[in-house]
């Protein structure tokens, strides 16, 4: 859980320095990006995983 | 925001960082990033980001066990929308087109309202200040303000407005948007040495509107009119050293008079009683104490009424003018 969250974290703050929106994805640690919305959405609901979507 | 579905994941589109950790039914757990009057990134802290991440966790494992999710809203995507569409040119779509998207909708329809303006009240509306680095930790209560007369005093946590879990500056805001104009009153939890305790806080008439210094900030204020039709830059110290104008007065050297577009009509109107390019605005209506140009545009947009007559005090060369620029609609 707190290697998941630190992740969580670093990605985010990345965001900070990214171009537009992203939706993203953690997997048990491992962050997986989503760059459509749409998508993400569908790929939180299918693993069970919330998301954090940033928008800049 | 070209193709992001607006009803599925709202936030204050003025921003320019907002974050939302949600399940993905559309129940969102915890916001993260606001702003107000002070600075763009007064609300932005890398503890509160942290630890409202692992709120966000906590919720969402708790959140299985009493799933609710929102009622479903039709998808909606700025480009579709009338008042948008004319203006798009297939390149991105930032973020705060979208408050000028629904307001000129509204407005077209003959369906805005002077509430509506207010979107996204800060704390300061029901008289809080929160800590930066733990957005849920009251650090001061204006006195007479709805917030003071229901008893929360500095060090109380919130934990909820309504339903809504308050972990942010942003949930906050979030959950004073979302509560009708017409409120009369809040439920507000919060924890105090410990124990949990829930008050109601009384909202008055008219609870949701700011004023325009709050306001100033946000590129929303671009798309109201009227007008003033003009605008500049502020004088650097030198040049007001130069001009014998106080280094903390407002003083802004009118660099462009709006000739095109929608509000060209303005513009006219502010060169018809002879305001030039050059000229140093240092008052309207009698009033000096203007922030910035901005805090100038967001005054004179929220609260000029077309055929208001407004007195502008201008400093040009070593002359003072009083030009009476008419407010059209």
């Amino acid at each position: 859980m707190l290697h998941a969250m630190k992740t969580l974290v670093t990605l985010a703050l990345a965001l900070l320095f990214g171009t537009s929106w992203f939706g993203a994805r953690s997997v048990r640690g491992d962050v997986e990006w989503e760059t459509n919305l749409d998508e993400a959405f569908v790929a939180a609901g299918e693993s069970g995983r919330p998301l954090l979507i940033v928008f800049r | 925001m070209r193709g992001v579905d607006l009803g599925r994941t709202p936030f204050d589109f003025d921003l320019t960082f907002a974050a939302l950790l949600m399940h993905p039914d559309g129940h969102v757990y915890h916001r993260y990033g606001a702003r107000d009057a002070r600075s763009a990134d007064r609300w932005l802290d890398e503890a509160s980001f942290a630890d409202t991440l692992r709120a966000a966790l906590d919720a969402h494992d708790a959140y299985g066990l009493d799933p609710h999710p929102p009622a479903p809203r039709p998808r909606r995507v700025i480009e579709e929308i009338p008042a948008f569409r004319k203006r798009d040119k297939g390149q991105c779509i930032h973020c705060h087109s979208v408050f000028p998207a629904f307001y000129e909708e509204a407005r077209d329809a003959g369906a805005w309202t002077e509430d509506a303006r207010w979107v996204y009240p800060p704390p300061s509306r029901i008289g809080l200040d929160l800590a930066r680095d733990d957005q849920t930790r009251i650090t001061r209560v204006a006195a007479g303000s709805s917030a003071s007369a229901a008893g929360l005093v500095a060090g109380d946590r919130l934990l909820r407005v309504g339903d809504a879990a308050v972990r942010t500056v942003s949930d906050l805001s979030q959950a004073l948007h979302d509560a009708s104009p017409a409120a009369q009153g809040l439920r507000v939890a919060f924890e105090r040495g410990g124990e949990e305790r829930t008050v109601s806080l009384a909202l008055a008439d008219g609870w949701k509107r700011g004023t325009p210094r709050e306001f100033a900030w946000r590129p929303f204020k671009w798309g109201f009119t009227p007008a003033p039709g003009f605008g500049g830059t502020a004088l650097t110290d030198a040049e007001r050293a130069a001009a014998g104008i106080a280094l903390d007065a407002f003083a802004v050297r009118v660099t462009y008079l709006v000739t095109w577009g929608d509000n060209a009509r303005y513009g006219r109107a502010a060169a018809s009683v002879g305001l030039r390019e050059g000229d140093v605005l240092l008052a309207a209506d009698g009033k000096r104490d203007f922030d910035s140009e901005a805090h100038f545009h967001a005054w004179w947009r929220l609260t000029r009424k077309p055929g208001d007559t407004v007195p502008v005090e201008v400093r040009r060369g070593e002359a003072t003018l009083t030009l009476e620029i008419t407010v059209l609609p």
